[in-house]
């Protein structure tokens, strides 16, 4: 199953992201557009998740149905769960839940955030909010393949 | 008038600009709350009702987009429709978007409008999905610089914040 790794450069920071048994498609298609910066953001509403909302899919196209792929309610998801929102064509937004989420909509997951690093990505968080909310600093994320 | 190649490419050029810096319009109005088209200057000169209205506005042409693809490619709607469809859900809040300051998205948004009725509807999804990441990356530097901890001014009440209140009216 693909692999891939979140970095946060700003943060001197990263996480591993093991594919998962649903929707490895379009984890493929995601994978497959590595290495992709983005600028990641915080959800406002639904709970403790890290969203960045325009990761540009510039190589391969998102091309699979919304029918062909398995949903999940991100407030039954699993901390560390990384999912897709409205994936289509050349532009996908990428989620990571870090902690309790409310959330009973359905999103695309794909990957799960190695255990050993969920308390990096809960960092990250804490500190995506604080940029969010305070701050208003800039972070970066960098999406790459793992062999 | 622009060929849809022409169109299509000029927003693949904006929209790689602004993937990792901002786009200008919006630091000029949710950093600098700069209002460009005179939104909120009559109403106590203020920029809190632009961003409220004018970013959510802006924020839903990115979904509407994605209908409106998904629509392209799975139904079995005509040119004319997906055309009228496009017209009645994008230009208003489009519009919009641009008198609260957010103008170079309805400026793409004016010039498909002219080449529209001539499209396939391969290049009309061609150009939609170039639109909807322009738009995505209008909404990720809207919620960067949006003030969101003013939130923290506004907290959530629920019922045993009102019991409270009911029992100190009563003298409880």
């Amino acid at each position: 199953m693909k692999k891939f790794k979140m970095r946060w450069p700003a943060l001197k920071m990263e996480v591993m992201c093991d594919g998962i048994s649903e929707n490895q498609e379009a984890l493929d298609i995601l994978v497959d557009n590595m290495p992709v910066k983005a600028i990641q953001g915080h959800e406002m509403v639904g709970g403790w998740m890290l969203r960045a909302r325009a990761v540009h899919l510039q190589k391969v196209p998102f091309e699979l149905e919304a029918a062909q792929m398995k949903n999940e309610k991100m407030k039954d998801a699993p901390i560390g769960r990384v999912s897709l929102l409205f994936p289509q064509g050349g532009t996908t937004e990428l989620l990571v839940k870090y902690d309790a989420c409310v959330d009973d909509r359905d999103y695309i997951p794909v990957a799960q955030v190695a255990e050993k690093d969920l308390e990096v990505l809960k960092k990250v968080g804490r500190l995506q909010w604080q940029s969010a909310t305070r701050t208003k600093e800039i972070y970066h994320v960098e999406f790459m393949e793992v062999e | 008038m622009k060929t849809w190649q022409e169109l299509k490419a000029e927003i693949d050029r904006e929209s790689l600009l602004t993937t990792l810096e901002p786009v200008q319009d919006v630091v000029d109005v949710f950093r600098y709350s700069i209002s460009k088209g005179g939104a909120g200057v009559p109403n106590d000169n203020q920029i809190f009702t632009t961003w409220f209205f004018g970013g959510a506005d802006v924020n839903y042409l990115a979904d509407w987009c994605y209908f409106i693809i998904e629509l392209a490619k799975k139904e079995n709607y005509s040119m004319e429709q997906l055309c009228q469809m496009t017209r009645f859900w994008i230009k208003q809040p489009s519009e919009f978007g641009s008198y609260c300051g957010l103008r170079k998205q309805y400026e793409f948004f004016q010039q498909l409008d002219e080449i529209m009725d001539g499209l396939e509807k391969s290049e009309l999804v061609a150009v939609l999905d170039s639109y909807r990441s322009y738009l995505s990356n209008i909404n990720v530097w809207v919620y960067q610089y949006m003030p969101w901890g003013v939130g923290r001014a506004f907290h959530r009440k629920d019922k045993a914040y009102y019991e409270v209140g009911r029992k100190l009216a009563e003298g409880i």
